[in-house]
């Protein structure tokens, strides 16, 4: 089916796994460890996952339609060029969002019910 | 080499080794990926002393990778719900078969091989799951209650018709 007319919200909730390779990809090709260290410096070594996990959720994430493979190789002389890298579709990015608006809505509930202390940061703006 | 270098190209076996417990097609695809992060896995504990690197690296990818072939291999199971199914009709043939007042062993042995030849074209992934789970029973109640050791040709035919309704399958499927 073309990614145009797939709901991302078909596929939520996403697992953290596959969230946070989504992430970790949003802004840049990466190979897998590039992918495993990523998501561990933003979490603070919060979520540490495996080859195991990393690349069965990639298997799937492919077959979602949700990363693909580069075609691009690094310099042979900076990295290893026998690496694969992925980079995040189109409509990866369309899943991330839906389920960023989806954990919003969640923590917002969660503070309306006084679940959450601590109130969110105002913008630059002050709005 | 020093024995640094000999421990990890050693490790570096293992983990390969290990990776034979997933599924073919993902150890093909994913397998020297694997390998690579275990690697720098290993490179990025450089700085402690060899026993302490090796300890860490393997209790980080060792439950990741007990847990992971788990759902590796569950995902590729044949459906969940043809399983029990497919365990049902087995044993109720097998206590067909060995019910007192029955003495016809060619319907039974038809029954498993039609059996298995349909769950074999439905799900030609893995012929021998489906063999085992409808053809075990009546060799394992035949032995079980009457010391019959020749109904383990049950499990024969059951291959038989499950490798069968595989091949079948692949033989018609559109190109």
């Amino acid at each position: 089916m073309p990614e145009e007319v797939r709901d991302p919200r078909d596929l939520l909730p996403l697992t953290p796994a596959v969230l946070h390779i989504l992430l970790a990809l949003a802004d840049e090709e990466r190979h897998g460890y590039g992918i495993m260290r990523e998501v561990e410096d933003r979490t603070g070594g919060v979520m540490r996952m495996g080859p195991g996990t990393l690349y069965g959720s990639i298997k799937r994430m492919l077959g979602d339609g949700l990363i693909e493979e580069s075609d691009e190789r690094p310099d042979p002389e900076l990295d290893d060029s026998r690496r694969r890298y992925y980079r995040i579709t189109e409509f990866g990015r369309r899943v991330a969002g839906a389920e960023a608006a989806r954990l919003e809505s969640l923590v917002r509930s969660a503070r309306d019910k006084k679940l959450l202390r601590g109130r969110p940061q105002a913008s630059p703006e002050g709005m | 080499m020093s024995r640094r270098d000999l421990a990890s190209r050693v490790s570096e076996r293992v983990y390969w080794a290990l990776l034979v417990a997933y599924p073919k097609r993902f150890r093909e695809t994913f397998g020297p990926q694997m390998v690579q992060i275990f690697r720098d896995l290993r490179r990025e504990e450089s700085g402690r002393r060899a026993i302490s690197r090796s300890f860490r690296v393997w209790a980080r990818v060792l439950p990741d990778l007990a847990a992971s072939v788990l759902r590796e291999r569950f995902c590729t199971m044949p459906s969940k719900l043809l399983v029990p199914l497919a365990i049902i009709a087995g044993l109720a043939i097998a206590l067909v078969d060995s019910s007192p007042g029955w003495d016809d062993t060619g319907i039974p042995a038809a029954v498993v091989f039609a059996s298995c030849s349909l769950l074999g074209a439905v799900y030609p992934a893995r012929p021998w799951v489906w063999a085992l789970l409808v053809g075990l029973w009546i060799p394992a109640l035949g032995i079980a209650l009457h010391q019959n050791y020749a109904s383990l040709m049950a499990l024969a035919v059951a291959l038989a018709g499950a490798y069968l309704g595989t091949l079948v399958r692949r033989t018609l499927r559109p190109a």
